[in-house]
Order: structure tokens, then C-alpha cells, then sequence
């Protein structure tokens, strides 16, 4: 199977370390994508133009970070998606607030690097607003939501976390919610992490 | 339960489809919240103050649509709407990830449309248009393959039925039908069932 990612998404990422928890990464080959021309290139396996996509060996392009994370679950019977169904509605709800405060990271930065008029301080702090309060949210609800065995929202909480640590300046998370910072310095140990971390790019 | 929700979020009306469906609706109470009011969103349990968000009768707070529709699919006594296991189920989450693609890019592009005109970026809008036509070109290209309009829905149709009722709206001079009959006929018979015609979105600037 291939997979069309970029290094620094932390969605990419989230699928490449469900890859390796559940051990297919070795299956996967990584085709870097050009987010800025699709057209003839990644519009060919998934045509919004997204990462992550997984090509399957029949022809079949799964698209959407979750949704890929759970088919490779399924197929190397991983333990990041719990089977018993409120463990599981938990672990999946983590994993949509986890790719939200991406989501919510990439949007402030997608509005820094706006210049000029086309710069709106309203819109980079109405998404600033919603990092910070998801981020408030799992330190003061740390205990309930970040303990117990790794599932696939601490996954998409490290990655994004990952993301915001990689891309962006003046976003010190570390300072207000402790606890997560304790949490991530460790989960970040994990060889899965560890081996898909983005690398800053070639001078 | 308690439904969060906007009237004029195509995401909402996913939901409220599915519930109409399964017959779960009277189950459900709704709480009006405009994501785009600061106040809304300070007063939502979910801190991305998106909409839908359901709040389960033991205590749950669930987002996003994928989330929700999957719990809600657990409570009804029918068959499921999302196949548990096999290649039907990841046609339908599929076809459910490729119609959300088209509502985000189309979500996006309206959220764009508000700035004033010298704030906007054509380059961003330019290449969201690209996607949105894309992905209903692929669509058009499955439109054979996918299930009868009339019979049992999943959520892989209910998505794309209200993927395409949202870019009819937002792209009026885009003649997908045109294109792409058969795509055309078929969201024109899923349109008239009963949960699609209650669940029209309002348009976005009328919201209260």
C-alpha cells in the first residue's frame, strides 16, 4: 500500500504512528505529496488534494486521517481503537479533540502567514481561542481523559502537539498545562514517535 | 440526549438526517448554537465550539458528525447504517470522508466569502473551487455504484446527499448535474426523502 503524506502534517503522522504500534509500517510505502499542485499528482489518489491517503494494493485511496487509522487497526489488529464500545466512543471522541487542537494550530499559523491586508488578527485569535481552550480542557480534565493505556486520541494529541512544537513560535503550551507537558515528554519517547517525527527541512 | 446544533450546518443536518432515519429524533432535544458567536462558543462542552456536538444521556460530550453518527447507530434497533465490518463498511466511511472533504472545502469557502473582499485570498478560494469540483467529478464517476436513492440509506449517502444539497447552494454557477447526470438523478430522488426535505439548511447569514 502507499501512502500519500507530507512530513510535517500531524495527521500524516497520527497514520504513520498507528502504522507502527500496529506493525505495517514496514508495508507502507511513503510517497511524499505537493499540497500546492495536486492537479496531475495527489488529485489522482484523493481528489480534495489531501494528506493523508492510503492506496490500498486493489486500487482503493482511503481518505481522512481517522478513517485510515481504523483500517489499519483493523488490519494488524491493533490496540489504539478499544473493542468494547464506551471505550471506544471515548477513544475516538479524544482523537476528534486531539485533531482538533491541530486543526486549531495550523489554522492560527495558516492566518500568521497571511501578509498584508489579507491578514486578519480576529480570525488568528478566534482560532487561538479554540487551541486554548481544548488545551485548558484536557489539563484540568487530565486525570480522566490522558490516563490508562495509549489509544489513538493520545496519539492525535501528541502529533498535534508535534506540529505546534515544529512549525510555530510564540506558542508556549508548556508553561499553562503542565501536566500535559509531563505526559508528552514521555509519550514522545515512544519509538513510534520517535521514528516519525518531522524533521526540520534542508537549509 | 442534547443536540448542539446550528440550522444552517450541513454537519448538523447529517446528524439529524441519520436520527429522522433510525427514528431516534424524538429522542433528541436541541439547543441552538452559533459557532460564530463568541458567546455560543464559550457556552458549549466542546471547547472547539463546532457544532453538531451531542451530549449522551450518561454524560458524553461527542464531536465531530463521524463521532456522533457512529454512537447514535448503537442505540437504534435497525439495521446499522454503518456496516460493522468488512468491505461495506469502508465503502460507506469512504464515501462519508469524501463528502465531508466537500463540505469543509465548501464550509471554508463561505467562511472566506465573509471577510471583506481586499482581506480575501483568490488563490485559497481558487484552490478550494478545484477540490470541491474534483471530488464531485469523482462522485459523478461512483454515481452508478452507489445505493438506491429510495431504499435504506447509510451514512455514506446521507453525506453525500447533503454534500451536494450544500454546494447547490453555495455554488450555484456550478452545473455539476450537467456534468454529471446520473449523480444528478441520483441526489435528486434522495433529496425528496422525507429526512432530507425536514432538514433543509437555512442560509448561513439569517442564523440568530
Amino acid at each position: 500500500m502507499k501512502l500519500r503524506y507530507t512530513a510535517a502534517s500531524p495527521f500524516s503522522r497520527k497514520v504513520l504512528v498507528v502504522a507502527h504500534e500496529c506493525g505495517l509500517a514496514g508495508l507502507i510505502e511513503k510517497v511524499p505529496a505537493d499540497l500546492e499542485h495536486p492537479e496531475g499528482d495527489l488529485a489522482n489518489d484523493n481528489p480534495l488534494g489531501k494528506v493523508p491517503t492510503l492506496v490500498l494494493d486493489d486500487g482503493t485511496a482511503l481518505i481522512e486521517s481517522s478513517l485510515i487509522c481504523e483500517w489499519l487497526e483493523a488490519e494488524g489488529n491493533g490496540a489504539l481503537i478499544p473493542r468494547e464500545a464506551k471505550a471506544r466512543t471515548a477513544a475516538l471522541q479524544l482523537q476528534a479533540l486531539g485533531d482538533g487542537i491541530g486543526e486549531a494550530a495550523i489554522c492560527v499559523q495558516r492566518e500568521r502567514n497571511r501578509t498584508g491586508p489579507q491578514h486578519s488578527d480576529q480570525v488568528e485569535a478566534r482560532w487561538q481561542r479554540k487551541f486554548d481552550r481544548a488545551m485548558d480542557l484536557l489539563e484540568s480534565d487530565f486525570d480522566r481523559r490522558m490516563a490508562g493505556a495509549p489509544n489513538i486520541g493520545h496519539v492525535a494529541i501528541a502529533c498535534a502537539l508535534g506540529w505546534v512544537d515544529f512549525r510555530m513560535t510564540n506558542m508556549d503550551w508548556r508553561a499553562k498545562h503542565p501536566k500535559l507537558a509531563r505526559w508528552y515528554a514521555e509519550f514522545a519517547r515512544r519509538p513510534s514517535m520517535a521514528a516519525t517525527a518531522p524533521l526540520a527541512p534542508k537549509p | 440526549m442534547r443536540l448542539r446544533y446550528s440550522p444552517s450546518s450541513p454537519f448538523v443536518r447529517k446528524v439529524s438526517v441519520f436520527a429522522i432515519e433510525t427514528g431516534l429524533d424524538a429522542k433528541i432535544e436541541r439547543v441552538p448554537t452559533n459557532p460564530m458567536k463568541r458567546a455560543d462558543v464559550a457556552g458549549s462542552p466542546n471547547p472547539l465550539g463546532k457544532v453538531p456536538c451531542l451530549e449522551t444521556e450518561d454524560g458524553m460530550v461527542l464531536y465531530d458528525s463521524p463521532v456522533i453518527l457512529e454512537y447514535l447507530d448503537t442505540l437504534h434497533g435497525g439495521p446499522p447504517l454503518i456496516p460493522r465490518e468488512g468491505r461495506a463498511r469502508w465503502d460507506t466511511l469512504r464515501r462519508q470522508a469524501l463528502a465531508d472533504g466537500i463540505l469543509d472545502a465548501t464550509v471554508l469557502t463561505f467562511v472566506e466569502s465573509l471577510r471583506q473582499p481586499e482581506r480575501q485570498s483568490r488563490g485559497y478560494l481558487a484552490h478550494l473551487r478545484a477540490a470541491v469540483e474534483r471530488a464531485v467529478a469523482a462522485l459523478g464517476a461512483e454515481a452508478a455504484a452507489l445505493p438506491d436513492p429510495r431504499g435504506r440509506p447509510d451514512v455514506g449517502t446521507i453525506a453525500i446527499g447533503c454534500a451536494l444539497g450544500f454546494v447547490d447552494y453555495h455554488f450555484k454557477d456550478f452545473a455539476w448535474r450537467t456534468k454529471y447526470p446520473a449523480l444528478g438523478a441520483w441526489y435528486d430522488a434522495f433529496a425528496q426523502r422525507p429526512s432530507m426535505t425536514a432538514t433543509v439548511p437555512i442560509d448561513p447569514r439569517t442564523v440568530p
